[in-house]
């Protein structure tokens, strides 16, 4: 009986490792916290972060935005940072893949903080939870669109921190 | 003299680019909370039920409020939260406050919000409480409902219907078995009582209702 389970063991190991590909993208899961922490500690870029999921059909219609502005960050020293919504169970068959099938270059994490109404408010005050919804950051000024953003819109958010 | 009016003139210029600046930031900030606020006086609507039939909140004498919900077919956490909204209904009609759901988005950006579907689901989750159309969206901007689903609670005084409570169901829209908080239950039970809802106004993540 040992002996099989270890046998089983051995074929699950071997599997799984042949069906990880070394380029396998990562998507990492956060909290409200750890999200504040990344934000908070990164004081060189202009944060333009963008709440979204996959079942989201205007997030998804502007998503081409965010890939035109990553073209573009170095140059213009911006950090985009895709903050998805979608539910952390959901990870590896539908978040991972998407991004993967997409061709999505900009960082991108998962939030997995249930309790909204506690967290929403701290991201922005006039905040109502609907998504798409985007926060630009840059040396402790901050300003936040709720709704479908266009590029012309955001780079008008971007003017306003820098000013 | 000549100084002083130099002086008053720039005085003016700065608080003009001041209020200037202000504009500028507020435009940026779109807020669309132009809609009800507690205490407000809701209103009454006419809309076209899943069975056909056209509902309104008048309809209901002996009700002595309503849980109106803003949902639709597509939106993940609204199917999240399909059962919870059955539950509500099932606890609270016989209480005198039944749930009326209405779906806001537009059938035609999202396709499988339309009538058809919106009576296919009611069927397959049997909604024991009407589903109704916004058609031409009318209803949800004068509530000021940004998203799905997105709820107010009302009471009804002296045949107005009052703005008690607004926002999430409860504090946990992806899992019902973690909700510590039940924000619609907590505020009914409080009008019930006679009392004022203590927690009135929550947030929670929903998706934005198309036009």
């Amino acid at each position: 009986m040992l002996h099989r389970l270890l046998i089983l063991t051995f074929l699950f190991t071997l599997f799984s490792g042949m069906t990880t590909p070394e380029n396998e993208r990562v998507i990492e899961v956060v909290n409200f916290e750890q999200l504040q922490q990344v934000l908070g500690s990164d004081s060189e870029h202009i944060l333009v972060v963008n709440f979204w999921a996959t079942w989201c059909l205007p997030c998804v219609a502007e998503l081409p935005v965010f890939a035109e502005l990553e073209e573009e960050s170095a140059e213009r020293n911006i950090r985009v940072l895709l903050v998805s919504l979608d539910f952390a169970d959901q990870l590896n068959e539908r978040l991972i893949p998407f991004v993967e099938k997409n061709g999505i270059r900009s960082e991108v994490m998962l939030l997995n903080e249930p309790d909204a109404n506690k967290w929403i408010p701290q991201v922005d005050k006039t905040w109502s939870g609907a998504i798409p919804a985007t926060l630009v950051l840059y040396k402790g000024k901050q300003t936040f669109y709720e709704g479908s953003i266009d590029k012309e819109r955001l780079n008008k958010l971007i003017k306003t921190v820098l000013k | 003299m000549k100084k002083d009016i130099k002086r008053t003139m720039s005085t003016i210029f700065a608080v003009l680019l001041m209020i200037g600046s202000v504009a500028y930031t507020t435009k940026e900030n779109r807020t669309i909370k132009n809609g009800y606020k507690i205490g407000d006086t809701a209103t009454d609507f006419k809309l076209l039920n899943v069975d056909g039939n056209y509902v309104s909140m008048s309809d209901y004498t002996d009700a002595k409020g309503f849980i109106v919900i803003f949902t639709c077919n597509h939106c993940p956490f609204s199917k999240a939260n399909e059962d919870r909204i059955i539950e509500l209904d099932k606890k609270y009609k016989p209480l005198g406050y039944p749930v009326i759901a209405i779906n806001p988005n537009n059938p035609v950006t999202y396709p499988s919000d339309n009538y058809d579907n919106m009576k296919i689901r009611a069927q397959e989750k049997g909604f024991t409480f009407p589903y109704l159309v916004d058609e031409g969206q009318n209803i949800y901007p004068q509530y000021g409902a940004t998203k799905t689903p997105h709820v107010y609670v009302l009471e009804k005084k002296k045949s107005k219907f009052k703005v008690a409570y607004i926002g999430a169901i409860d504090n946990n829209a992806r899992d019902a078995s973690l909700v510590t908080e039940h924000y619609v239950q907590d505020a009914v039970d409080a009008l019930i009582a006679g009392k004022k809802p203590e927690v009135t106004e929550t947030l929670a993540i929903g998706c934005s209702i198309k036009e």
